[in-house]
């Protein structure tokens, strides 16, 4: 009976850590880098170029401007080496100095300061 | 009491066992993941690209023709000197009668399902013997037909019966030199003795009826049956006039005797008109000698006038890997002239793919020019300027790896302050290189630009134009 309980309990134990370390995997293996950022003068939004350069695919769930979380259009989902545009609707203010933060579901972070032309 | 605390000791092994197997996998996962993530940072760290130079280039090159070959299209007056610019002085060929057009006026004229546009008529039918429709048999090549028919199913009555079916059809121009043929194919079968006449006739638009042609009456008895017969009768006299004329497929059909209880048919099939015009041609060759280079563009300028107004105009330019003169799409043009005769007319087509297609080996092109005319008299086409002008354009960037790794640049952007344009690549550059990468796709915007790449680790080099 005291083995049977063991196995159980070791089963349960196994498929815990397939699940922990499957996420833990993902988070290390995520690489996104932003070929490019645009201040659009024609549309007055802000145009970010991804490039998903990591070993798995990416879910962007957040953009911040200056700290602030922003609505996106565009695909959200980038998968091992896809590319696309990520289009803010965001008033920037030529001559200012915007810090741009855009999270995924698993917690990357990529970003920086960027000055709008 | 010692196999219990042995089954307690197997629990325990087991247990320990598992937890060391889950430690090591655990371990040496996040160990090779992290190890591999590492090298995937350490290697980006590593590299080092470079953007030295961004060079524009813009090579042209012009040529007129060499020679031109006329054909059955005769040369005027001038020479291919007189094609290099638009000076109003010409090298010009006369056109040559080159056959018929034809203008088919009658729709349906086979009854292959139906006798749509046609319309039945009879007269002196007292018995009420006689009917017309469209029937699926007996038709001439294929079965579907126009079945006159006169049905006598009393052997005290006889008939005498006039019928006819008609098409209304119009006609809007008849050039002067115009042949018109009026065609039919008709055959008559009977289960006893008759006679049949059959005619072809023309109610014309000032109501004049005309016999284009009268057949000779046929004499028929019990299992007769003539096969089709066709007609074709020029009838160019009868078409003096524009407007709407009538086709009228008729027969005059005779009982001969009453007590025959005779049925006859009297099909008609493939019944129309070719309203046929002269058309005049003038085909010139052009040939000329170009080069070998890498061409991002080749253009065709033609400037040229007709001494005759709305002529129906191709441009053709031979496509030596098609191995003929292409008849859609690149190397292929068409027009139709401007209605006032002798307006010169500047005509051209730039092509953007495959460009090298146009010349051989040798960098021989050559082109044709047809201009056709249904019309009465020859006509002159008078080329003026004749230019065949290819293009290098695009730009050259010069990328240099310093890093200890291969690099493999995978976009390249050209931005400014109104766009951001982003260019797929792949190039692999070995560390130390230095390579010159050709893009004919690209040309490069009003100075300040930027040029960035971008490599598959994730590094980016700019260049800033000055």
């Amino acid at each position: 009976m005291l083995t049977v309980v063991a196995v159980a309990a070791m089963s349960i134990a196994t498929t815990t850590t397939y699940v922990i370390t499957t996420n833990l995997r993902e988070t290390m293996s995520e690489r996104v880098i932003i070929e490019d950022l645009w201040f659009n003068n024609s549309t007055g939004n802000i145009s970010i170029y991804l490039l998903n350069v990591g070993k798995v695919a990416v879910h962007i769930s957040a953009v911040y401007v200056n700290h602030t979380s922003q609505s996106f259009t565009s695909s959200s989902n980038f998968e091992i080496g896809e590319h696309g545009w990520l289009n803010i609707s965001y008033s920037w203010v030529s001559g200012s100095l915007h810090y741009v933060d855009i999270v995924t579901t698993r917690g990357t972070h990529v970003g920086g300061y960027y000055n709008a032309p | 009491m010692r196999l219990k605390h042995d089954k307690h000791g197997v629990s325990n092994v087991i247990v320990i066992m598992l937890s060391l197997v889950l430690i090591v996998i655990i371990v040496a996962n996040v160990v090779l993941w992290s190890y591999q993530m590492n090298q995937l940072d350490w290697e980006k760290m590593q590299e080092d690209i470079d953007i030295t130079d961004v060079t524009p280039i813009r090579d042209i090159w012009l040529y007129n023709p060499s020679d031109a070959l006329g054909g059955s299209t005769s040369l005027l007056s001038g020479d291919v000197s007189n094609l290099v610019s638009d000076n109003s002085v010409y090298m010009i060929f006369r056109s040559y009668y080159s056959g018929n057009t034809t203008i088919q006026s009658i729709a349906n004229m086979n009854f292959t399902s139906g006798a749509a546009g046609w319309v039945y008529g009879e007269s002196n039918d007292v018995n009420n013997f006689a009917s017309g429709a469209s029937s699926s048999t007996g038709g001439n090549c294929d079965p579907g037909c126009y079945d006159l028919m006169v049905d006598d199913p009393l052997a005290t009555k006889s008939f005498d019966v006039e019928q006819w079916v008609n098409y209304t059809f119009t006609v809007d121009t008849i050039p002067s030199k115009a042949i018109i043929y009026v065609y039919a194919s008709y055959r008559y079968t009977s289960d006893d003795d008759a006679t049949g006449t059959p005619k072809i006739k023309l109610v014309r638009p000032d109501g004049i009826v005309v016999d284009v042609w009268i057949g000779s009456t046929v004499t028929l008895a019990a299992g007769s049956d003539t096969g089709h017969n066709y007609v074709s009768v020029d009838a160019t006299s009868n078409f003096t006039m524009t407007g709407t004329y009538q086709l009228s497929l008729y027969t005059h059909t005779d009982s001969l005797t009453a007590a025959d209880k005779a049925t006859v048919h009297n099909y008609w099939d493939d019944a129309g008109i070719t309203l046929a015009a002269p058309v005049y041609t003038a085909e010139v060759e052009f040939t000329g000698l170009s080069n070998i280079e890498d061409w991002s563009q080749l253009k065709l300028t033609v400037n040229s006038a007709w001494t005759i107004g709305s002529v129906n105009v191709t441009f053709q330019l031979h496509d030596y890997i098609l191995g003929g003169y292409p008849t859609s799409g690149s190397g292929y043009m068409t027009y139709t002239s401007d209605s006032t005769p002798n307006t010169d007319e500047n005509r051209s087509q730039t092509i953007n793919v495959n460009t090298t297609h146009f010349r051989n080996a040798t960098g021989h092109w050559k082109m044709k020019i047809k201009g056709v005319k249904a019309t009465d008299t020859p006509f002159d086409f008078k080329a003026d300027w004749i230019e065949f002008r290819a293009v290098n354009i695009g730009t050259v960037f010069t990328f240099e790896n310093g890093g200890p790794l291969t690099s493999h640049l995978v976009s390249l952007w050209i931005n400014n302050s109104t766009s951001h344009q982003r260019y797929d690549a792949n190039i692999f550059i070995n560390s130390g290189d230095m390579e010159s990468y050709l893009r004919n796709d690209i040309m490069l915007p009003n100075k300040p630009y930027t040029v960035k790449v971008v490599t598959e680790r994730g590094n980016t080099a700019v260049f800033t134009s000055h």
